[in-house]
């Protein structure tokens, strides 16, 4: 079973980063379980979001061990301490987040506000972990996706930014 | 009719009720089971249903239990405060003997608590929330596919024994999204209409439920939440009526349990090690049972009513039980009532929507 998922703060669209990467799994034909865990503020709070994902039916999505996570919020990191500890390739923003032990720290903020996609920074998240995860047509599925949504070339554009930043980064 | 779709817990279990036969939803918004009436908003003046947003949880109710009586399958959807709200109107459904179903998305309570963290603390409400001698059916999905397939049994419980069913959900199942596969059911149960002179509030068998007659088809039938004889009558002072009715009530569904009760067993049958537990925790459950080896997991699907000599018969030879629920512990009750209290570990944990892992329920096998 494979995993990846977003730690951030309410606003950031941790949820929709989260349910894009789910609902592109899911046109791949993958079994597919998404989570996310939030509070009751629009703005403020930890917000975590994860998908696990696999070829046979999913037995337990409830999982502490991440095998992507990518960090936006300072506030999401210390809130899922338990969740950050045990997760294998951990991205963070190196301005938002606190060092991470054994984390990678990339200017995500910084590159999505020099493109002018500050507000697709969860895209930008979302463009990091699909290129970590390298599953085959993921792109194309998450293409799919945010065509059906809203605001689709300011996302798309944020998640190729994503892309190039972790190709960049070599992870 | 096959579809294989990526739904939340809440879009489920509407598809479900759809499916079932559901054409009438009221209800009253609250986190997190919102998106259960948002969608059947939509959904349900599509198929010809009837949507109602209430003033409030206690009119919901009341209007989904009218709106059976004339003659639609009907449910709402809540969450603990809400599902507090409802009580009385649940246990008006029960005396009056009204199919209905009940999802109950429950989140930590009590009182308003944290409105999007996952819980499972209101097992015991479910089943004794009301006054007075009572009983209806709990069943609990596991996973997002049952919220699909369970409510669907659910709606076929109300109808074939003419009571309410609470379907008792968490935040987990509700908010969390899956692939759920929507198909033809294998079986749809309506309600049994009387023929003449057949009494829509008594049976010569009390297993046998009564048929329900629909208002306005020239059936006269009193309805009515005091004690009633078999023809809906008042009785609010004989000893034998209301021992009749209330005992009637209870036979219905106690002496159907064979028929209602259903639990599944999942990892080794034969092993002395035993997992009991309830909705979502099963998940980490069964993969903790998977991890070690040795252990059984005995889930329940029927929560209320519960059959107590088959749970003792599969804790029997168990040298340790593990109980893991989203709460202070309830079901443990229920375990106690078979096994050794002394030899059961609990694993608890609410708040903050963090979920049971498989490590703490092996550290629990293996303590």
């Amino acid at each position: 079973m494979r995993s990846a998922g977003f730690l951030g703060i309410g606003g950031q669209g941790i949820v929709f980063a989260t349910t894009v990467l789910g609902g592109a799994l899911y046109r791949l034909g993958y079994y597919v379980a998404q989570l996310q865990n939030y509070g009751a503020s629009v703005r403020g709070g930890a917000v975590y979001g994860y998908v696990v994902f696999d070829e046979d039916e999913i037995v337990n999505p409830f999982i502490e061990e991440l095998e992507v996570l990518v960090i936006l919020h300072e506030q999401g990191r210390r809130r899922w301490e338990n969740i950050v500890r045990k997760s294998k390739k951990i991205i963070y923003d190196k301005d938002l987040v606190k060092p991470v032990e054994n984390g990678i720290p990339m200017s995500i903020a910084e590159e999505a506000d020099k493109h002018g996609v500050y507000r697709a920074l969860n895209m930008v998240a979302l463009g990091i972990a699909s290129r970590i995860l390298g599953v085959k047509g993921i792109d194309e599925a998450v293409d799919e996706v945010l065509r059906s949504r809203k605001n689709y070339e300011l996302n798309i554009k944020a998640y190729e930014i994503g892309l190039e930043l972790a190709g960049r980064a070599r992870i | 009719m096959t579809e294989r779709l990526f739904l939340s817990g809440n879009e489920a279990v509407v598809y479900g009720a759809l499916d079932a036969g559901c054409r009438f939803y009221a209800g009253y918004p609250i986190t997190p089971s919102s998106e259960i009436m948002h969608l059947m908003a939509k959904e349900l003046p599509r198929v010809g249903g009837v949507f109602i947003q209430a003033e409030d949880e206690l009119a919901a109710i009341n209007m989904i239990i009218g709106a059976s009586w004339a003659g639609l399958k009907s449910m709402t959807a809540t969450s603990g405060p809400g599902f507090s709200l409802m009580q009385e109107g649940i246990g008006y459904a029960v005396m009056t003997e009204t199919p209905l179903v009940i999802v109950d998305v429950m989140r930590a309570g009590p009182a308003t608590g944290q409105a999007t963290k996952s819980a499972q603390g209101d097992l015991m409400q479910a089943r004794w929330g009301r006054h007075g001698d009572q009983y209806l059916v709990v069943i609990a999905p596991m996973t997002l596919q049952e919220a699909y397939d369970l409510v669907i049994e659910a709606f076929n419980i109300a109808e074939a024994y003419r009571v309410p069913v609470v379907f008792l959900m968490d935040e987990f199942i509700g908010h969390g999204r899956e692939i759920v596969v929507r198909r033809d059911a294998d079986k749809l149960v309506e309600r049994r209409r009387p023929s003449d002179h057949e009494p829509p509030f008594g049976s010569k068998d009390p297993r046998i439920p009564p048929p329900m007659p629909r208002l306005g088809e020239g059936y006269y039938v009193l309805v009515t939440g005091s004690t009633h004889n078999e023809w809906g009558y008042r009785d609010v002072h004989g000893f034998e009526t209301h021992y009749k009715l209330v005992t009637r009530l209870k036979e219905k569904i106690w002496g159907n349990i064979d028929k209602i009760f259903k639990y599944k067993v999942y990892g080794d049958p034969d092993a002395r090690r035993t997992i009991v537990c309830f909705g979502s925790t099963c998940r980490p459950a069964i993969d903790a049972a998977k991890r070690v080896g040795g252990t059984k997991v005995l889930r329940l699907i029927t929560l209320w009513p519960l059959d107590y000599g088959k749970l003792a018969e599969e804790l029997s030879d168990a040298e340790k039980v593990v109980v893991p629920e989203l709460n202070l512990g309830q079901l443990v009750y229920d375990v106690a009532q078979v096994y050794p209290r002394n030899k059961i570990r609990v694993v608890n944990k609410v708040g903050g929507g963090i979920p049971i892992y498989p490590s703490e329920i092996i550290k629990a096998l293996e303590a």
